[in-house]
């Protein structure tokens, strides 16, 4: 009988178990690529999925997930009865990796497991085989066709939409929509609420209806121009103000540049004084007020000189789990280390904003990448750059003379010295330009209102 | 896989293994002292932050303590709760306190 057979060795790989085990209890970044990519199914050892939970379980409490932190775990759960146990653990953590080689052994792991799912399937249908006297063979080997489809061409989160599914979707989209039309007419006065993350200006709010999780967003500036001061304005609006949760990547900035930036944004003190300590003892308490409003918020920055695309996957699925992160911002992406230095920059960047845009949609996070722009305002490689992402905008001073001979400009409250170009928004209209007002002393953006016809 | 790297590795699974069957096999070490000393050995080797602990340690070690210093300085180590970081910091100032108060006593 089939169902009595012992498993063939070659679908049992019980080696490749314990050094992906060991390497989760070795580096966190190993750790991060098991979590991601691998259930406690996926181990044909029972207790090698009991130690998988545990680590991944310590590694969601934000516990860094140790050999000691294990044991630990495990003992406190009543799980460490004998000295047999800590053998036991001892000989799995004792089966060491180089740690770039995870995803190597990972590919073991999951390999040998999709073909013990294989191998139940087959004995499935042959117990129906045998089984079954009035059998209606259409029935059975539709559903042994659809199982197996799954198993060889469908990875676990791929899902394909059936039509009834994406009519039932695109009603209930349209309901949604319609149904707050009628409330946005009724009970905001006219006022859009927003779909996804605010993004700190009112007309780009009224464009784009925020930043949507899955989103991927370009900002482009020339050096100088205010890159660093846009992504925080983004970061106060989203993180400070809104609650959310925000991972900053910032590619130049120290530790105590960026906390002193934001010491003058949420204290509205000039930059300069915040920085050479000039400032009286009221100012002092308004900054230690900013503060207490950062400790409250939901920003985490994460300054990486050495960033790279895949480094940024990692961090990104790590804070996701840990920190359930809405938005991630990478300041700047041109700073990011080259993996293969025979690219040329624009198949750098093209490769970046493609992983980027994969990362947004697999954790639905919005992701803000900063790209800076040529001299004369062009972007490398910008049609690549925009046919991947979502929304593209650049930002740009507007010249003295502007200032001076526009009569449009002079409509609003404050003079705009700033504007904000949305190039592509695959969600709305293009094409527009955003005036604003940039208080480069302060490190302040905000909205110009349009006070006369 | 680098040699140092390599042996680090495997010296701090031996030491976390031999620490924890000192509790579990003949009860030389309670649980409390278990638990204690595999945090010093993370802190230790996978360099998480110590607040100055280690530091600490050594000094305790390499000085003559007085026999009640000693006890005490092991009970506040014990006391320490490591996954709050005011309790760890309150209790290192305390076992600092308590050695620079065994260094008087060895002065006098």
């Amino acid at each position: 009988m089939l169902e009595e057979m012992d498993l063939k060795p070659h679908l049992i790989d019980l080696e490749s178990e314990r050094r992906v085990l060991s390497s989760m209890l070795h580096s966190e970044e190993a750790c991060i690529e098991a979590c991601n990519s691998l259930q406690s199914s996926d181990f044909y050892s029972p207790q090698h999925a009991t130690v998988f939970e545990l680590t991944s379980s310590l590694y969601e409490r934000e516990i860094r997930p140790t050999y000691v932190e294990l044991i630990k775990e495990a003992h406190n759960l009543g799980m460490l009865t004998s000295s047999r146990d800590i053998d036991d653990l001892r000989f799995i953590a004792e089966h060491y990796i180089y740690d770039g080689n995870i995803k190597y052994w990972l590919q073991k792991v999951r390999d040998r497991s999709r073909l013990r799912k294989y191998e139940g399937f087959l004995r499935r249908n042959y117990q129906v085989l045998n089984e079954e006297t009035d059998q209606d063979v259409e029935q059975i080997l539709m559903a042994a066709e659809e199982e197996l489809t799954n198993l060889t061409a469908l990875e676990i989160d791929d899902h394909v939409d059936e039509p009834d599914e994406l009519a039932k979707l695109g009603y209930e989209e349209v309901e949604r929509r319609f149904l707050r039309y009628k409330d946005i007419k009724e009970r905001h006065h006219g006022v859009i609420p927003l779909d996804g993350l605010p993004t700190g200006f009112y007309n780009l709010n009224k464009v784009t209806l925020g930043y949507k999780p899955g989103d991927l967003i370009i900002l482009g500036a020339q050096t100088g121009h205010g890159k660093t001061s846009f992504a925080l304005h983004t970061a106060n609006a989203i993180a400070v103000k809104d609650k959310n949760t925000i991972l900053y990547l910032n590619t130049e900035m120290s530790r105590p540049q960026i906390a002193l930036r934001w010491g003058s944004i949420l204290s509205g003190i000039e930059h300069e004084r915040v920085r050479s300590g000039e400032i009286n003892e009221s100012e002092l308490s308004q900054i230690l007020k900013g503060y207490s409003d950062l400790r409250q918020s939901g920003f985490y920055s994460y300054p990486c000189p050495n960033l790279t695309p895949e480094k940024t996957i990692s961090i990104a699925r790590k804070f996701k789990a840990q920190k359930r992160i809405d938005m991630m911002i990478i300041d700047y992406v041109g700073r990011m280390d080259k993996q293969d230095p025979r690219l040329q920059e624009w198949q750098v960047l093209e490769q970046i904003v493609k992983t980027q845009k994969m990362l947004a949609q697999n954790l639905q996070i919005v992701v803000m990448c900063l790209v800076q722009l040529n001299p004369d305002g062009s972007l490398q490689g910008a049609k690549r750059m925009k046919n991947e992402c979502d929304l593209m905008l650049k930002l740009s001073p507007i010249s003295k003379e502007e200032q001076e001979e526009s009569e449009e400009l002079k409509k609003f409250d404050t003079m705009p010295n700033y504007a904000i170009f949305i190039d592509k928004n695959r969600d709305g209209q293009s094409g527009i330009r955003i005036p604003i007002h940039f208080d480069l002393q302060r490190q302040i953006m905000k909205d110009v209102k349009r006070v006369s016809i | 896989m680098e040699a140092a790297d390599l042996n680090r590795k495997k010296v701090y699974d031996a030491v976390a293994t031999l620490v924890t069957n000192l509790h579990m096999q003949n009860g030389r070490l309670s649980r409390e002292e278990m638990h204690c000393l595999l945090t010093i050995l993370d802190l230790t080797v996978m360099g998480k932050n110590d607040y100055g602990l280690i530091a600490l340690l050594r000094e305790w070690k390499s000085e003559d303590i007085d026999s009640e210093i000693d006890d005490i300085v092991k009970a506040t180590l014990l006391s320490i709760d490591f996954t709050n970081i005011d309790s760890q910091q309150r209790n290192i100032e305390t076992i600092r306190d308590l050695l620079r108060y065994n260094k008087k006593l060895r002065e006098r």
